[in-house]
């Protein structure tokens, strides 16, 4: 079994990433776009595209039934979700299933279990890998403060129905359960119309740590690596690099067994991300959850060991072996910045219009994934990243030294871009000594000077 | 950008056909491509058709319309032709044509279910609100409805093909009376 053509179900950078390798290996694509994106650089690369419907993604990137009956009427025999929009949708998996088309990714089933928040971390607790320590739903005070018990303090306490960083609180002592609790529970009664809360452990300094697997579908899993994600901005990465240095070999060896063993277990096929939290200085490491995609962030994994990540999805598709783990050499050190059209002197507001300057550097160790060239329309409609600047250096010193070169040469004119707040953070000396954590950009991005 | 592509010829033929130009002209890299009103003119298919001629014909035609009377003496032959071979239209008036378009992606279906009789034919004057064809997405058949009144001068999708979001389906003249 081999693809002759693939359906491209997504857009911007993504989309072009993943032309790329199929005209590599000589697949014919299909991309489906938007209204808004008929012009895509994507677009242009594709062998075809087609337009499934108006700008807003509720009525074209985020209709299975449009996606799947462009890939069938189109001669498609496989079809590749990207990252975000369908991506993790079981039911895009299954229709593909039903119509015979292949997709690019795990099967229906194993999207769904993983995609349940509750069921993933009890198949991970059985995997050996447990989730940060907390409480189910607590109806009363006093239900609160047994649940302490068990995390211990200081605790976090959230509204079930946040997310993002809203509705939440941080617990010092058994006096403040009470007050906290009261004032949260009405908080989210009345932002999202359900006051239930809980509580989990709160870990001061974490690091986002993840592994990059790919399985074969019949039981082999293969870690490719780990990567450290913890620059985020309101639970949004910004900086993502590879290896995970800071972590002790240890724990690192821990997360990568953990990893393993609960997607093995599944007999998960393709590319898939296994995150955990690693506590600093508790020295211990949690399971967050799993995404059944590839993600904005594999291209550090890939200059790290010279592999091809979609080429690997799309192998593992077709039932080709998947490489053996003594055939991946780690090499070197990258980082990735995420530029996106957002305003550092409004907030980070998204800032849509047209690139009218565009230059990104071309310098050995430098790699720009991206959708974006002079003339670009950047529309109100979806996501606002322009590019991943990719730095890899013969270690991690040597890659930030790289990353400030490059940003520093980095100019988009026509539109306001993050780019101020990723050369601060790749100058700054908390970033170069790598004692970041995952609340570290929050309070340091006070720092920033604010530019006319 | 390199020249035209089948997909810009189909789509500049549809902004042709509906906006009631009489010809046009365009080159882009060396591909000109001309869209005229006139059969005489174009040659054996019907309106709205096209020719692309590529370099190195382009270059010699492409100096063409930069002589000012060039555009006026074309429209004006048009205009002639158009009155003496078909009488369709009153005598300058804009010609006033809509095309209902597909609302998304889908196969087109001219008529409710195979051998029965298209919902629209060349001709037949449709009110706002008629049903012209079915859109199917994963067998589920959608109805499109007119969102104009007029006479039907066009059925330009093929019944059982993949159209595209917003792409023309049917052409009504809506000035016709």
């Amino acid at each position: 079994m081999s693809i002759r053509r693939l359906l491209v179900a997504n857009r911007g950078e993504i989309a072009v990433r993943i032309i790329r390798t199929c005209q590599r290996l000589g697949i014919e694509t299909v991309l489906v776009t938007s209204a808004a994106d008929r012009e895509s650089m994507a677009a242009g690369l594709a062998d075809r595209s087609v337009v499934l419907g108006p700008a807003p993604a509720f009525r074209s990137y985020l209709v299975p039934e449009l996606v799947v009956h462009a890939a069938v009427n189109t001669g498609c025999d496989a079809l590749h979700p990207g990252y975000g929009f369908l991506s993790e949708r079981a039911s895009l998996a299954q229709l593909c299933r039903d119509e015979g088309i292949l997709f690019v990714g795990p099967d229906p089933q194993t999207i769904d279990s993983l995609g349940d928040k509750v069921q993933a971390r009890t198949l991970a607790a059985a995997a050996g890998t447990p989730s940060v320590p907390g409480s189910g739903v607590l109806a009363t005070v006093r239900e609160a403060q047994e649940a302490t018990r068990h995390t211990g303090f200081p605790a976090l306490i959230k509204a079930a129905a946040g997310g993002g960083g809203r509705g939440m609180s941080v617990l010092n002592s058994v006096e403040e359960i009470a007050p906290v609790f009261n004032r949260l529970s009405k908080e989210a009664k009345d932002a999202f119309g359900d006051g239930s809360l809980y509580l989990e452990r709160f870990i001061p300094k974490a690091r986002h740590v993840e592994v990059q697997v790919v399985g074969d579908g019949h039981g082999t899993v293969v870690p490719l690596g780990l990567r450290d994600c913890s620059v985020q901005r309101r639970y949004q990465k910004v900086v993502e690099e590879s290896g995970a240095i800071s972590v002790p070999e240890d724990a690192r060896q821990a997360i990568i067994d953990g990893a393993v063993a609960l997607l093995s277990g599944l007999r998960y096929r393709g590319a898939g991300t296994v995150e955990f939290l690693h506590d600093v200085q508790a020295g211990e490491s949690f399971f967050i959850e799993v995404n059944t995609r590839i993600q904005v962030e594999h291209p550090v994994t890939e200059e790290t060991t010279g592999l091809d990540i979609v080429e690997l999805q799309l192998r593992a598709a077709v039932d080709d072996p998947m490489p053996q783990v003594s055939d991946i050499a780690h090499s070197g050190h990258a980082i990735e910045f995420r530029i996106n059209a957002e305003d550092p002197n409004a907030d980070f507001r998204p800032s849509p219009g047209r690139i009218t300057h565009w230059r990104v550097p071309a310098a050995p160790g430098v790699r720009v994934d991206t959708h974006c060239a002079e003339g670009t329309m950047i529309s109100p409609y979806y996501d606002s990243m322009l590019a991943k600047l990719i730095v890899t250096g013969k270690d991690r010193p040597d890659a930030v030294a790289r990353a400030c070169v490059a940003l520093d040469s980095s100019e988009v004119g026509g539109l306001a871009t993050n780019l101020p707040l990723l050369r601060f953070i790749a100058a700054h000396p908390d970033f170069r000594d790598d004692t970041i954590h995952t609340r570290w950009l929050e309070t340091a991005v006070a720092d920033l000077p604010q530019t006319a | 950008m390199t020249g035209l592509t089948s997909d810009d010829v189909r789509a500049l033929s549809a902004v042709f056909a509906t906006a009631g130009w009489s010809s046009l002209r365009l080159r882009i890299g060396e591909d000109t491509l001309e869209l005229s009103d006139d059969p005489a003119h174009a040659g054996s298919e019907s309106r709205p058709a096209a020719h692309i001629a590529t370099a190195p014909d382009a270059e010699a035609d492409a100096a063409r319309p930069t002589e000012p009377n060039e555009p006026a003496t074309a429209a004006a032959h048009d205009q002639a032709r158009e009155e003496e071979s078909s009488g369709r239209h009153d005598d300058g008036a804009t010609r006033t044509r809509e095309a209902i378009t597909a609302p998304n992606l889908g196969t087109f279906y001219a008529a409710p279910s195979p051998g029965e009789a298209p919902y629209v034919e060349v001709g037949q004057r449709i009110e706002v609100g008629d049903e012209v064809a079915l859109i199917e997405v994963m067998k589920l058949y959608t109805p499109v409805r007119s969102q104009v009144s007029g006479i039907v001068v066009d059925v330009v999708a093929t019944d059982g093909q993949l159209v595209e979001f917003g792409e023309p389906l049917v052409v009504v003249d809506t000035g016709a009376v």
